[in-house]
């Protein structure tokens, strides 16, 4: 993989991309994504966190140990073998947690804040969002992200997919 | 009920079902043991949506969780370990979840994990969890699990720390009572006020019944009869006394108002600011400055607003709609049905149009506060724009919001256009119904010119006070908000605070540090068992990497967080025991940057010590190295500084930062990267004046040029959040760990820096 090295010689700067040919993935027996690379002899318990989570889940996964020193970046999971890259989408997906959104029953303005029901892909929710408008992240033109009371994250992976009453109740803070 | 009510109600009772019978599950796996503690769980270890239940007893965790949806078919999946098979336990903080990890010999095993509303919760219990283990040998050790106690009965959510109500549960009976409690005072003349408003309402009525006999007595009577000129001079003379008995009670009413305005105002925004001054600086620094800037004005001003206009207009309005309806009644009831009767239906209908368009109208206003934010961008990051050759990209951007902007406004304005004609019809309908009615009567002649103005002018003030009324529930929301807002602040409980008997002493600057562990808020533990002892009159140097927690400890000598263990005793008293301000009146500090009040250089320097003399401060400021610069300002010490006022360098600034401390005369200094934002030569000119400030006081100094450090009679090196190293700069060289470390690549960098 080529690198701009924006013409400074620095080592520490360069990205230590992981692949499978210097790095070996596997599950502990209690669930836990684990890593053995070229130089070291065993195993040892690793996160996985992404670098650009809203528009590249699955590439540039960064690997770091459980304190957090980076040890390298996937490109992308695909790179490796199938059974691995399940390993790595799965911890993934337990990583980052935001039930998406399918539905919006009901937006009920109280005092400033605002209390929704909706229906997301994990069941019926009732959420609470402080300040509405500062709750709503846009992600792109279509996207949004609402984060709760609590700092729980939902998802509306599809703003134009809404069907209209849905996108009716909460069109005003948009 | 509506339905979506129902729903929420039918998704909380089949959950509390759930939940209930999770608990009975978990208590029969722990037979007749005793449960130390217990809390819920929400997620799987996928992620999935499954309630479960963890219970601590002496030696075991239990956890139950179900296993599908459907309680019937998926029963609770119960697992039990051991305590004494983990050596810690850890809350993990992912994105959107966390989890509670028990780490084990070999390997770690989650236990559970929750969505972020349970997050407190797990870290509390992965923090009891390892204050088990840690007193596993102590008989006396009783496990604290508050926590669980803390969860709204309504919703079951916990409560945010420090809060004593639910955020999602808003009562909003008891906040009018408790309103109306801290108004109570100003009632007396507001209830004065409020009968200025009624008699107001009758002196309005008699207008339209004095027209009436005006019209029908002397302008429409065709034979001139003895008295009629003098009777009509009479009416007008009337209707002239009527106007200004009118305009008196409004101009008393009006002075009274804004009396208990100021006063109110007064009083909300003392409570309120004698609040936040009361609160912690982790309670403060929750909020920007902005918001609280506007719970003091904006939301203030909101609530005495409803008191002294909208309650009163309230009462003056419903008082009009009572005695005009009556007034009608008396004299035409069929009339009065007519015109009643379509009332609320045509103002139900304008509501309807009004929300309509102030949906449009928020919809514009939102995109316009959109555009201001890329101007407010691009105005204050213009030299960076500038320098990377943007311009092209923002005035794109720029041209992307205005023309939303545009379109919207444009849809607004024709959608306006087409509603407002209908909108004057429908409020003027009432006009047309006295007009068909009354005007059929008068020409049946039972009913005179004079009936007809009186109750085109009954209608008029009946139908504005129906249109005003049906706004009063949106000034009732504005009110609310506000008033949750800043209750919200107000019932803080205060975490930092003095003892009844809080003790005053004179600091002579022995400090102790004794197992002092500490985390913000929810979060891990920045600083870790720390503990190290302070002679007075000593140096002590606090040397670590970024983000280590150098700035978190000394913020814990000053007590502007407490400790979550361990105590931090001055002179052998625990700090907690002491008053605040006799603590911080006995700290001296100079931070990095600064902050100094718009006022006078006099004035900055004279916060430290409102008593110093004139001499103190020239002689404070000469110490400080600072006379000099001040000097050749024209204004001398009475120049303006902060806000629109003379700018200073960072030097300068720093120099009276250090004349403040000397004027303040601390036993313990703290100085925190005191230099590290000036130039080598400027460094050198405060050095001087800083080694005079420090002399004979026990001082704290971080600094990230360790050669400021090199006088210190202790360095204590942190790392991890732990005390790693300690001792002179000889004895920590000689160590060669991550005090050296640090040394060495400093002086790589000052002799590169020296060689280019």
């Amino acid at each position: 993989m080529e690198d701009k090295d924006f013409g400074i010689a620095n080592k520490s700067a360069d990205i230590n991309y992981l692949t499978k040919e210097n790095v070996e993935f596997s599950l502990t027996q209690n669930g836990f994504v684990t890593a053995k690379f070229k130089d070291t002899p065993d195993f040892v318990r690793v996160h996985l966190s992404r670098v650009f989570p809203h528009d590249l889940p699955e590439e540039f996964i960064s690997v770091s140990d459980v304190t957090g020193t980076e040890y390298g970046i996937i490109r992308n999971i695909c790179d490796f073998e199938k059974e691995t890259e399940e390993i790595l989408r799965h911890e993934l997906e337990r990583r980052y947690f935001s039930a998406k959104i399918t539905k919006i029953l009901s937006v009920d303005e109280k005092f400033g804040s605002s209390v929704w029901t909706v229906e997301t892909k994990n069941g019926m929710r009732v959420i609470t969002l402080k300040d509405t408008f500062a709750s709503i992240i846009r992600i792109g033109e279509d996207r949004a992200m609402i984060v709760d009371i609590d700092a729980n994250r939902y998802e509306i992976e599809s703003l134009s997919s809404l069907d209209k009453h849905s996108f009716r109740r909460i069109e005003l803070f948009l | 009920m509506s339905k979506i009510k129902r729903i929420q109600k039918r998704l909380r009772d089949e959950k509390n079902s759930r939940r209930k019978s999770l608990h009975e599950t978990i208590l029969k796996s722990a037979a007749d043991t005793e449960i130390l503690f217990k809390f819920n769980f929400n997620l799987d270890s996928e992620n999935r949506l499954r309630l479960g239940v963890l219970a601590v007893t002496k030696d075991w965790i239990f956890t139950g969780t179900e296993s599908g949806d459907n309680e019937e078919t998926s029963p609770a999946i119960v697992e039990r370990r051991k305590i004494s098979d983990f050596k810690e336990f850890v809350a993990r903080r992912n994105v959107g979840s966390v989890s509670l990890e028990g780490v084990g010999e070999s390997d770690t095993v989650e236990l559970c994990r929750s969505d972020m509303s349970l997050a407190s919760l797990i870290f509390d219990a992965a923090r009891t969890l390892n204050s088990i283990i840690k007193n596993r040998d102590n008989p006396h050790f009783k496990v604290v699990f508050s926590p669980d106690e803390r969860v709204c009965p309504k919703c079951h959510r916990p409560f945010k720390k420090g809060s004593t109500a639910c955020e999602n549960c808003v009562n909003t009976k008891s906040m009018f009572t408790r309103l109306f409690s801290m108004v109570k005072k100003e009632l007396p003349l507001l209830i004065v006020a409020f009968s200025f408003f009624a008699l107001l309402s009758f002196v309005k009525v008699l207008n339209p019944i004095l027209q009436k006999k005006m019209v029908d007595e002397y302008i429409t009577v065709t034979e001139y009869r003895e008295g009629l000129f003098s009777g009509l001079v009479l009416i007008a003379l009337s209707l002239f006394l009527l106007t200004a008995v009118y305009k008196v009670i409004e101009i008393i009413r009006t002075n009274m108002l804004s009396l208990v305005n100021n006063r109110l105002m007064k009083k909300l925004r003392s409570t309120l600011f004698d609040k936040i001054q009361a609160l912690s600086v982790s309670a403060i620094s929750k909020r920007t400055a902005g918001e609280l800037i506007h719970r003091v004005t904006a939301d203030t001003t909101n609530i005495s607003n409803f008191f002294v206009n909208n309650l009163p207009q309230f009462i003056e309005n419903s008082l009009i709609i009572l005695i005009v309806g009556v007034a009608m009644f008396v004299y035409d009831w069929r009339l009065a049905l007519l015109v009643l009767i379509p009332a609320p239906i045509i103002m139900g209908v304008v509501r309807k149009v009004w929300r309509y368009t102030h949906r449009l109208y928020h919809r514009q206003w939102h995109m316009e506060s959109q555009s201001n934010t890329v101007l407010h961008d691009v105005f204050q990051g213009i030299r960076v724009v500038k320098v990377f050759g943007m311009e092209e990209k923002e005035i794109k951007r720029y041209d992307k919001v205005i023309k939303k902007v545009a379109d919207i406004s444009e849809k607004n304005e024709i959608t306006w256009a087409k509603i407002i004609p209908y909108m004057t019809y429908l409020v003027g309908i009432g006009n047309y119904i006295v007009l068909a009615y009354v005007g059929n009567k008068i020409l049946g002649g039972s009913m005179s010119l004079g009936d007809m103005t009186m109750f085109t002018f009954f209608t008029g003030q009946i139908y504005y006070a129906f249109d005003w009324l049906s706004r009063m529930p949106r000034q009732i929301v504005n009110m609310l908000t506000s008033t949750r807002k800043i209750f919200e602040i107000i019932d803080e409980e205060i975490d930092v605070k003095d003892l009844p008997n809080a003790k005053e002493i004179d600091v002579k600057g022995n400090v102790e540090f004794k197992n002092v562990t500490f985390g913000y808020e929810d979060g891990d533990d920045v600083l870790k068992d720390i503990s190290f002892s302070v002679n007075k009159g000593e140096m002590i140097g606090i040397v670590g990497r970024s983000g280590v927690g150098k700035s978190t400890l000394i913020n814990l000598i000053m007590r502007l967080y407490d400790t979550r263990e361990g105590e931090i005793l001055v002179d052998g008293v625990n700090i907690k025991e002491l008053s605040q301000h006799s603590l911080r009146s006995q700290i001296g500090v100079v931070l990095q940057e600064n902050f100094l009040f718009s006022g006078t250089i006099y004035d900055n320097l004279s916060y430290a010590d409102p008593n110093a003399t004139r001499e103190e401060i020239i002689k404070a400021a000469k110490m400080a190295g600072a006379h000099n610069f001040i000097m050749k300002l024209p204004d001398g010490y009475n120049t303006k500084v902060g806000e629109r006022g003379h700018t200073l360098s960072g030097g300068e600034r720093q120099r009276i930062a250090i004349a403040r401390a000397i004027l303040r005369n601390p036993r313990i200094l703290i100085l925190d990267e005191a230099t590290s934002a000036l130039d080598t030569e400027t460094e050198r000119l405060i050095q001087d004046s800083v080694a005079s400030l420090i002399k004979d006081r026990t001082t704290f100094a971080i600094a990230h040029r360790l050669s400021t450090l090199r006088n210190a009679t202790k360095l204590i090196v942190l790392d991890k959040g732990k005390v790693a190293e300690c001792g002179t700069h000889e004895e920590l060289m000689k160590k060669q760990g991550i005090y050296y470390g640090l040394v060495l690549a400093q002086r790589k960098m000052s002799s590169m820096s020296s060689k280019q």
